[in-house]
């Protein structure tokens, strides 16, 4: 493969799929719940990933080594029971260290078992047949999950309540309630989505015109020699 | 070169998006004036507001999508008079802001701009607005007291006569306040005699049909004639309905907006059905807020399914006459 | 009498104002799939509604059993998630044995509709509702939200007819635009709710 800027992109980005590229909530679609309900503050977004690395992390290792012995019908039923015994010790540990995150998120943490991320998760690991694979596809998952909500939480906060972890801002001029708002999630996702997209295409058209650009130095310099 | 022949008389159809947009300003300007008679300068520099915002927001969104701003494209400008309109006069300038920054920007730009929105921008830009300042949506100042353009502490705000029967009241306007508008309410929804001028012109143009305001008016009345309010007679109830909150607006102008209605006869008509019904069980049922607004929404998501299914009809009607034939 | 306007008014708000899909955000997985004609939403919706109503017929009691016990939301989740899970197997188990034809058809999609969170959503924000304390108040907000997801993928299937013929900027063709068309007829629907709902 050529070493140019272009491909140092995408190699980039392949390293990080999960992360940036194929995000599992902005390219798939997937743990929507959890992204526009949940992220009306920045303590429920942290707590939500937390709670969410306990519950999806460990599901998807067990669904690797368990891998296609249980059969894809019976899958749906056991790893969520199995992500909810995960669950149990998230659970405590969330309701102390972050009390209203906790009341916030209510019957959404119980929810994350049975999350589209953790189904597609639980057949990717089977369908990928190798545990250091799964490891590394379950942290990027996770840390791509995490990145989106801790930012859309964080701006949600900010622009909805004026304030970030709870503590009022005295710079924000309006507040908009609306945005906290089931309604407002799914607007403030979609364009998030769409910024990602097209800061993707953004830099792709960048890196590309500025190998164009040297190609083109590169052949008038040949030429006048 | 490909040179298509056409037969003589060559005369261009004269309607364009742009002659549409220009009677719709047009259409616009009579309730601007009632709302500066009844509330002062303030209203005119609210409408100014809304429109700059819009035309910001829609020129700053083209930019970014790497187009050239369209100084020809009008909707912005009836968009910003339309959202101004349906505010109180009282209503602080960040309200039309941010209703037209929405309307621009979440529900337009995104699906593409003029001509391709799926909502009614508009509609839109006012549900958000209405969710995120409730207060400052629904208090209402009373007609004929001049305002100052900086609201100050002096201000005395009203209820509605919505938000009255929502609460299980009875509002007591006489007749000829109901038609000139001397009740509290948005800015150009209470002008019912004006309203009735600008329908009457758009029927001239041709701008709309006259079926659509037609049936929706009718809907409605149907419902509260049904279902009536404690303590009124039927009628009373009709037109206490008909003429409260943003309804006779959204009936004349923004039901009949032509980007997001059906285009066949028969959806037209159940669209105006739904929208009626919706705005009514939004009114029983739905906490104080801007009925007839939502339930246009609702109204414009179903108006694709009901284009689909009277074109089925259509065609079922067409196969049934080819047979009969 | 009472019940029935009760039963119809909890109905009515598990539909519209509680919608579990626009006023909740409860999704399951290849929506995308599901909402591209009438008849899949119909077929998909119609399982939904019957596994979420037999398991809030049989949770409708034993929730009440354990409801005493002190780390209730605890135990909660993991008795929710058995018996909806034994009440898909059930299903996938008996329809497989006895009624084939059905099986041929809904097979493939039975997974889909028993283990994801709208079913398990619907139940668990039922369980924590303080207004639903009766068993058939359960029952029925439980039916109604399982009316009321198949509404909600109808109208949405209604609005991306007309998505097709948009021409959106690059940067939001697909999901962003179909994330954003869902949050504003969210919008519309909130005006019947007004600005907060319980978790």
């Amino acid at each position: 493969m050529k070493e140019n800027k272009v491909n140092r992109y995408k190699q980039f980005l392949r390293c990080g799929r999960g992360i940036f590229y194929k995000n599992p909530v902005l390219s798939f679609g997937l743990a929507l719940p959890f992204a526009v309900v949940v992220t009306t503050s920045l303590q429920s977004g942290v707590a939500l990933s937390l709670a969410a690395l306990v519950t999806y992390f460990p599901t998807v290792m067990v669904a690797s080594l368990v891998g296609e012995r249980l059969p894809h019908w019976l899958r749906v039923a056991v790893y969520p029971l199995a992500a909810a015994l995960f669950l149990l010790p998230a659970r405590y540990l969330i309701s102390q260290l972050f009390v209203t995150a906790a009341d916030t998120m209510g019957a959404y943490m119980s929810m994350l078992c049975v999350s589209t991320m953790l189904l597609f998760g639980v057949e990717e690991a089977v369908a990928l047949h190798s545990h250091k694979k799964t490891f590394l596809y379950g942290l990027r998952t996770w840390l791509g999950f995490t990145l989106v909500v801790v930012l859309i939480s964080l701006m949600r906060e900010m622009i909805g309540s004026g304030s970030v972890w709870h503590t009022s801002l005295s710079w924000v001029p309006v507040k908009l309630p609306g945005v906290l708002v089931a309604c407002g999630g799914w607007i403030f996702l979609g364009f998030m989505a769409a910024l990602g997209k097209k800061l993707h295409r953004g830099l792709l058209a960048l890196f590309r015109r500025s190998e164009e650009q040297k190609k083109a130095a590169q052949k008038a310099k040949a030429m006048e020699q | 070169m490909n040179s298509n022949f056409y037969p003589s008389p060559y005369i261009r159809y004269r309607d364009s998006a742009r002659t549409i947009m220009q009677d719709a300003i047009i259409v616009l300007l009579p309730p601007f004036l009632m709302a500066w008679f009844y509330y002062g300068l303030r209203s005119l520099v609210l409408g100014l507001v809304s429109v700059l915002g819009c035309v910001c927001t829609s020129g700053l969104f083209s930019l970014l999508a790497g187009k050239k701003p369209n100084p020809r494209d009008f909707s912005p400008i009836v968009t910003g008079m339309v959202i101004a309109l349906l505010l109180p006069a009282s209503v602080p300038f960040y309200v039309p802001l941010t209703a037209g920054v929405f309307a621009m920007g979440v529900v337009k730009f995104p699906f593409g701009g003029t001509g391709y929105n799926l909502f009614n921008p508009a509609a839109g830009g006012l549900a958000f607005a209405a969710l995120c300042f409730p207060k400052e949506i629904f208090s209402y100042t009373i007609p004929l007291e001049t305002l100052p353009i900086v609201i100050s502490e002096g201000v005395k705000y009203v209820q509605s006569p919505a938000a009255i029967m929502a609460l299980g009241g009875i509002p007591s306007i006489d007749t000829t306040e109901m038609l000139l508008g001397n009740f509290p309410g948005p800015m150009g929804a209470t002008n019912i005699l004006v309203i009735g001028a600008c329908l009457l012109y758009l029927l001239v143009r041709k701008s709309t049909v006259w079926y659509v305001p037609a049936v929706y008016l009718g809907t409605v009345s149907a419902v509260a004639a049904l279902c009536g309010l404690e303590g009124v007679s039927a009628g009373q109830a009709v037109v206490l309905e008909l003429i409260s909150g943003s309804l006779p607006f959204v009936a004349v102008f923004m039901l009949t907006d032509p980007v997001t209605q059906p285009k066949r006869p028969l959806a037209k008509v159940c669209y105006a059905v739904a929208a009626g019904f919706c705005t009514m069980l939004f009114r029983y049922f739905g906490a104080v807020a801007p009925s007839s607004i939502f339930a246009l929404l609702l109204a414009n998501s179903l108006s694709p399914a009901l284009d689909a299914w009277a074109e089925e009809m259509a065609a079922a009607g067409r196969e049934v006459r080819y047979e009969g034939k | 009498m009472m019940i029935i306007f009760q039963m119809a008014a909890i109905f009515f708000a598990a539909v519209t104002t509680e919608n579990i899909f626009f006023a909740r955000a409860l999704d399951t997985i290849q929506l995308r799939e599901i909402t591209k004609s009438p008849r899949k939403i119909l077929t998909f919706g119609a399982v939904l509604t019957s596994i979420l109503l037999v398991s809030s017929i049989f949770l409708a009691f034993i929730d009440q059993w354990i409801r005493i016990y002190p780390l209730y939301y605890y135990i909660a989740s993991i008795v929710y998630l058995i018996v909806n899970g034994g009440v898909y197997i059930g299903a996938y188990l008996g329809i497989k044995k006895y009624i084939p034809t059905l099986f041929q058809k809904i097979g493939g999609i039975l997974p889909l509709a028993s283990a994801n969170c709208a079913v398990m959503g619907s139940l668990l924000i039922a369980a924590r509702s303080s207004a639903l304390n009766t068993w058939w108040k359960f029952i029925v907000y439980n039916l109604g939200s399982g009316v009321g997801f198949v509404l909600a993928l109808l109208l949405l299937s209604s609005v991306e007819r007309k998505l097709a013929y948009c021409k959106p900027p690059k940067a939001f063709s697909g999901l962003p635009l179909r994330l954003i068309t869902v949050g504003i007829v969210s919008l519309a629907i909130a005006g019947l709710v007004g600005n907060q709902l319980a978790a």
